[in-house]
């Protein structure tokens, strides 16, 4: 049974867990994976993600990966340096396409969409925070969530939402500073709240901790849990810090392409 | 690692900013390198159209040494007449380094009366020797005197026509001297064997004409030897000439040759030259040279230092992490400025490899302007490549060493948190415009602009006179340019800013961020508008002060000449017995034979007796040598030219009231002003009798009513400029009348006239040349607009204005280009991470690419736009200034700006095609990068 949502201007009015774009494909949206006995926000099956290399065999960083990701809770990648976690992240945020295998997002194939569709889907429904440059240098604090939200198409009052995202981060004081005037982990934080300012469906953050010493990067988690509670969001990170496992509600452990490894945490939200 | 090693691999690395900077560094030692062959050509070339001018205007040989005296007492010889002579003339080659083209000498005995055998006695002739004339003659009637003596000492001889009418010899007649005899007391005897001409009247042989050799019988060498040994001869003079060559003087011997004819001159009271005034008129005329030179090329240099500085600095910006980490490698200051000593050696030793022929090429090109970015294919021989060149080359090479270095230092000195400071600083206010600085400069440029306009008059007379200019008076333009730049900016900035106000919270994604782009993006876009609007506005400003310069000058031939073509024919005087009393007079020639030039190349033609020597005078005051025109009122105004606008009413409502009022005048406003008269009063006016001798009268006044009062008529020149008897440089006033030919010829009787013609449109000067050879007609003076207007355009001066114009232009306008594009291309590569963020994040291609060109639109349009009205404000303000170098001291035509709308028009197109290339660069290269690539996610994973 497929049911039409309607849409204007790539602003969806509908209420927001049933945010999407185009057609949902409620059939596949529900599956139980041990505790989580929630709808799956994304499947990802037999994903093959292979580079050529000049004068060599295609490198296959990612050797036909079955992965799901659980709505509404945190989900860790966790792998060494070149294991395929930036590139798992990337197609499952649709900035890749697998060379073979099937991503559907809300049941949608990601990998039939038109690359329109894809930019749509990453405006509309995606939150990224990247590990390194993640804002915009010209823009202070504020004007890079509000970049974000008129990206989005955000429909209510801007300052009122960019206000309210910066104070769940604990940034309201130093909304009109540039991220050069910031430490990197305030600039780590501005980049969530603008990746979370639009109300996306999903966050992808890759190793948003990176950069971090280890006490910002436990903040940024935490930080991460909250929004998880208030924001009813889905959230995707990858890292290798093996101190925020237990923060994640479900840890994928990956290496040399393949998921070597599962783990579910119980994280009452 | 090998500094040579690391130094290659560090301007592989960027490629193409390093590659721009070879450009602008080659361009400035190419051009500082074309300065020295370009201004030793153009004085060539200055001292070379000095000489053949006065060949065309005097016909005589340009640059001849002369010595005349006599040698006399005893043991007096024809050796040793010849032995001075020749000491003279080893004493001047010594000191000469200019070839000879040749020598002549003239030795001759005093004249003394004559015994003819034929003809009247008691006729005046000397007896005179040319050595080697025989090669140089031809025989007309007769035979040459190289035939041998006859037995009884009778010297074959022979003379020219000239002689032969004047004294009546005939050939074959004996003449005895009988002044002259030898021991026995036989006077010395002479026959006429032959009457001679020059073989060829162009042989410089005949540097003075065999026909000024008048009442002079021509024997030979060993003829002369023995008269002078075997007679009574007491005295015998000579002349000797030295034709240098005069092809070979240039203007690097100038000072030499004028400082050993002033000694010479000192030491020998007989020596004489006659070139002396040409080189110092040419001295006077270098160091306008030497000034235009200095005028023109240093807002080049100031724009290519800045153009190198810019790319330099960006290089510098892109390499701080790499000094720091020489830093962190244990690199010593002194080190990492030595690897960039040593980068910018290697960047200036290939920028001179290639600057030297290109400033050859560029100095060829430059020569070969015929106006404003017009280049004509003609010789260019007299531009050749001098030693100063290299000079020349390898200190701008040095200064762009320093240029690159220097700001080196600061990098190698600060540690990377200084750097990130100074990094944060650089996007902040400029103190340009936190002070106001611009402000300040473009206020203290019109100040200058205000002062130096009220001291034009010194400055006139400085230009007059040779001396140096205050160099300010000059580079206020290029400080003027570059306070709009900076001033541009800071206006570009409120502009964008109020536009992004307006809709501050509608705007889209793409266009909130080219605004904030714009906006934020400090010192690099700062540096862009400035050089932009820079470039831009020296472009117009050189191409509207080339025209203006050009247009006005030829404006002013038209005016001063009058009409197309003034011809003053020669007028024999005649004379004739009244009452035992010569009576002295003009006979007119025949007008009618001009006829036939209306036939063919001229269209109109009036007769205007012009008299320069005419005493005005009125209520008791009167004025020498002002000018009269005598005019038949409605053939002039066909004829003549005049500019609309000079005069308050059309110039024919003057020929119109001159029309209707026989004995009227016209007269100039300064006259006017000078007697007080207005129209209807009484002036008069006198002429002198230049014929007149004896009991002639010596001239004739007659009396005239004003019946109009004119600022400007064709050919009149209200201001004259020259030294005055202290010697001091000042304006004169010129004053003018004009009454009606008829009534003129009535009262002066006829008087040589000029002839006015106006040629038809294919009508051109050589078929008036070709006319008044055929017809026989001797012309005093011929001059022709066209001719000189084609002589200014090929002088020296007009040709370095013009080519150095637009050189500069061509300059500013290829700098304008690559500045934009590397702008662009390196601000683009230092964004790529910027667009992987604004691509993961949804924003489309379209988008990022509207993005882009709203930042175009924004920035460099306004910049451009900025820039041309700076240009046509610069010109306009400047032009004046500028011009006065060119066009100094008043003139009945006031200075007309010229602006050239195709020229501004060309402009703006090339700042649109720019952005457009820009444009269609950042696409392919958009297309081009990775969008993973660029958001880097997680690179180590």
């Amino acid at each position: 049974m497929r049911k039409e949502i309607s849409q204007a201007e790539g602003v969806i009015q509908n209420d927001n867990l049933m945010r999407t774009v185009g057609i949902i494909q409620e059939d596949s949206l529900i599956q139980t994976v041990g505790i989580i006995q929630e709808e799956n926000l994304i499947q990802a099956e037999g994903v093959v993600r292979s580079f050529p290399v000049p004068g060599a065999e295609d490198f296959r960083a990612l050797k036909g990966m079955d992965i799901t990701i659980p709505r509404g809770r945190l989900t860790m990648l966790k792998g060494r340096s070149g294991s395929g976690k930036t590139t798992l992240l990337n197609i499952l945020s649709a900035l890749d396409l697998p060379n073979e295998g099937r991503v559907s997002f809300e049941g949608r194939i990601i990998n039939e969409m038109s690359e329109g569709e894809r930019e749509e889907l990453r405006r509309y429904q995606m939150g990224f925070v990247f590990q390194s440059v993640a804002l915009i240098p010209i823009m202070s604090a504020y004007e890079n969530v509000d970049f974000g939200l008129r990206l989005s198409g955000y429909p209510e009052n801007h300052g009122e939402r960019i206000r309210e995202v910066l104070s769940l981060v604990g940034l309201e004081e130093r909304m009109a500073h540039l991220p050069r005037q910031m430490s990197g982990g305030e600039q780590q934080r501005v980049a969530i709240a603008r990746a979370i300012a639009h109300k996306p469906r999903i966050i992808f953050a890759d190793e948003p901790t990176g950069a971090l010493d280890t006490a910002t990067g436990l903040a940024v988690v935490k930080l991460f849990r909250t929004l998880l509670e208030k924001q009813e969001v889905t959230i995707v990170m990858s890292t290798h810090d093996p101190n925020l496992m237990e923060l994640g509600d479900l840890v994928y452990e990956i290496e040399d392409g393949e998921i070597v490894g599962r783990e579910e945490h119980f994280n009452p939200l | 690692m090998d500094m040579r090693l690391l130094v290659i691999r560090k301007l592989q690395n960027k490629k193409i900013l390093n590659g721009c900077l070879l450009l602008g560094i080659t361009l400035f030692i190419a051009i500082a390198a074309c300065t020295p062959m370009f201004k030793q050509g153009s004085l060539n070339m200055l001292i070379r159209s000095k000489f053949e001018k006065k060949i065309e205007t005097q016909n005589v040989y340009p640059a001849v040494l002369s010595r005349s005296a006599a040698v006399e007492g005893e043991g007096l010889s024809y050796p040793a007449v010849a032995e001075k002579m020749e000491d003279y003339l080893k004493t001047w080659k010594s000191y000469m380094e200019i070839p000879q083209k040749d020598v002549q000498k003239h030795i001759w005995l005093k004249g003394s009366n004559i015994k003819r055998q034929y003809g009247t006695n008691d006729d005046w002739t000397a007896i005179g020797c040319i050595p080697d004339m025989e090669e140089h003659i031809k025989i007309l009637s007769g035979e040459s005197f190289d035939g041998k003596t006859e037995d009884n000492r009778v010297y074959p001889c022979v003379m020219t026509e000239k002689t032969m009418d004047s004294i009546g010899l005939v050939v074959g007649e004996e003449i005895e001297f009988t002044g002259i005899a030898d021991e026995q007391g036989n006077a010395l005897k002479l026959r006429v064997v032959g009457i001679f001409d020059e073989k060829d009247n162009v042989d410089v042989f005949w540097h003075v004409n065999a026909d000024e050799y008048d009442r002079q019988l021509f024997v030979s060498e060993d003829a002369l030897r023995e008269m002078i040994e075997h007679y009574s001869v007491e005295e015998v003079d000579y002349e000797e000439y030295l034709l240098l060559d005069y092809k070979k003087i240039y203007g690097k011997n100038v000072s030499d040759l004028a400082y050993y004819l002033q000694q010479f001159h000192e030491k020998d009271d007989k020596f004489a030259d006659n070139f002396s005034d040409l080189l110092a008129d040419y001295s006077r005329d270098k160091k306008f040279v030497d000034t235009i030179f200095w005028v023109l090329e240093l807002p080049v240099f100031v724009l290519l230092l800045a153009f190198i500085y810019m790319v330099s600095s960006q290089i510098l910006d892109m390499e701080t992490g790499e000094i720091a980490m020489f830093g962190s490698r244990g690199f010593s200051q002194n080190q990492i400025m030595a690897v960039y000593l040593w980068q910018s050696g290697v960047l200036a030793g290939i920028g001179v490899a290639l600057g030297l022929p290109l400033g050859y090429v560029l100095c060829k090109t430059a020569a070969s302007a015929d106006g404003f970015l017009k280049f004509a294919m003609k010789s260019t021989a007299v531009y050749r490549p001098v030693a100063g060149m290299v000079l020349y080359a390898l200190g701008a090479a040095a200064l762009v060493v320093a240029f690159l270095t220097i700001p080196a230092a600061r990098y190698a000195k600060a540690s990377i948190v200084e750097q990130k400071r100074k990094t944060d600083q650089k996007d902040k206010d400029s103190p340009f415009e936190k002070y106001f600085i611009d402000v300040v400069m473009l206020l203290l440029s019109l100040y200058l602009l205000y002062n130096y306009s009220r001291q034009k008059p010194l400055l006139t007379a400085q230009v007059m006179t040779g001396e140096k200019l205050d160099p300010m008076v000059f580079l206020n333009v290029s400080l003027f340019l570059f306070a709009c730049g900076q001033l541009g900016h800071r206006l570009l900035k409120y502009l964008v800013r109020f536009i992004y106000s307006l809709g501050k919270k509608k705007w889209k994604p793409n266009i909130y961020a080219a605004f904030l782009q714009i906006i934020r993006s400090g010192a690099r876009q700062r540096f862009l508008s400035v050089f932009l609007i820079f470039t831009i506005a020296m472009g117009i400003f050189n191409a509207n002060a080339a025209g203006t310069i050009n247009e006005n000058n030829e404006q002013r031939i038209r005016y001063r000449v009058g009409a197309d073509v003034v011809l003053s024919e020669h007028w024999a005087p005649q004379s004739y017995m009244r009452d035992f009393q010569v009576i002295h007079y003009y006979e007119e020639p025949d007008y009618q034979r001009y006829a036939g030039l209306q036939k063919a190349s001229v269209s109109r033609m009036t007769r205007v007796v012009r008299d320069d020597e005419v005493r005005l005078s009125a209520g008791g005051n009167s004025l020498s040598d002002c000018s009269m025109l005598a005019v038949q009122t409605k053939e002039f105004g066909e004829t003549a030219r005049l500019q609309e606008g000079l005069n308050e009413t059309h110039w024919y409502y003057f020929l119109n009231a001159l029309a209707k009022n026989g004995s009227g005048i016209l007269i100039s406003r300064n006259t006017a002003e000078k007697f007080g008269l207005k129209e209807g009063d009484q002036m008069r006016y006198t002429r002198l009798n230049k014929l007149a001798s004896g009991e002639e009268k010596q001239e004739i006044t007659c009396t005239g009513t004003v019946c109009g009062i004119f600022d400007a008529w064709p050919g009149y020149e209200q201001y004259a400029y020259g030294y005055n008897e202290d010697g001091e440089w000042e304006e004169k006033q010129q004053y003018m009348i004009v009454v009606n030919y008829a009534y003129a010829l009535n009262v002066f009787g006829p008087t040589p006239y000029q002839i006015w013609m106006d040629l038809k449109p294919e009508g051109t000067v050589s078929e008036i040349e070709d006319f008044l050879s055929v017809e026989e007609i001797t012309a005093d003076s011929l001059v022709s607009t066209q001719k000189e207007l084609e002589e200014t355009r090929n002088s020296a001066i007009v040709q370095i204005t013009n080519g150095l114009f637009s050189l500069s232009f061509l300059v500013s306008i290829l700098l304008c280009m690559v500045g934009f594009l590397i702008y662009w291309i390196t601000s683009m590569k230092q964004r790529e991470l910027l667009f992987g963020i604004y691509r993961a994040m949804g924003m489309s291609m379209g988008e990022v690419n509207r993005m882009l060109f709203a930042e175009q639109i924004l920035s460099s349009l306004p910049a451009g736009i900025f820039g041309g009205a700076a240009g046509i404000l610069t010109s306009l303000l400047y032009t004046r200034l500028l011009a006065l170098v060119y066009l100094p001291g008043n003139h009945n035509i006031p200075l007309n700006i010229y602006m050239d709308g195709a020229d501004m028009g060309r402009l703006m197109l090339l700042v649109l095609g720019m952005i457009g290339i820009c444009l269609v660069i950042l696409r392919r290269q958009m297309k081009g990068s990775d969008m993973l690539q660029a958001i880097k996610l997680g690179e180590d994973s």
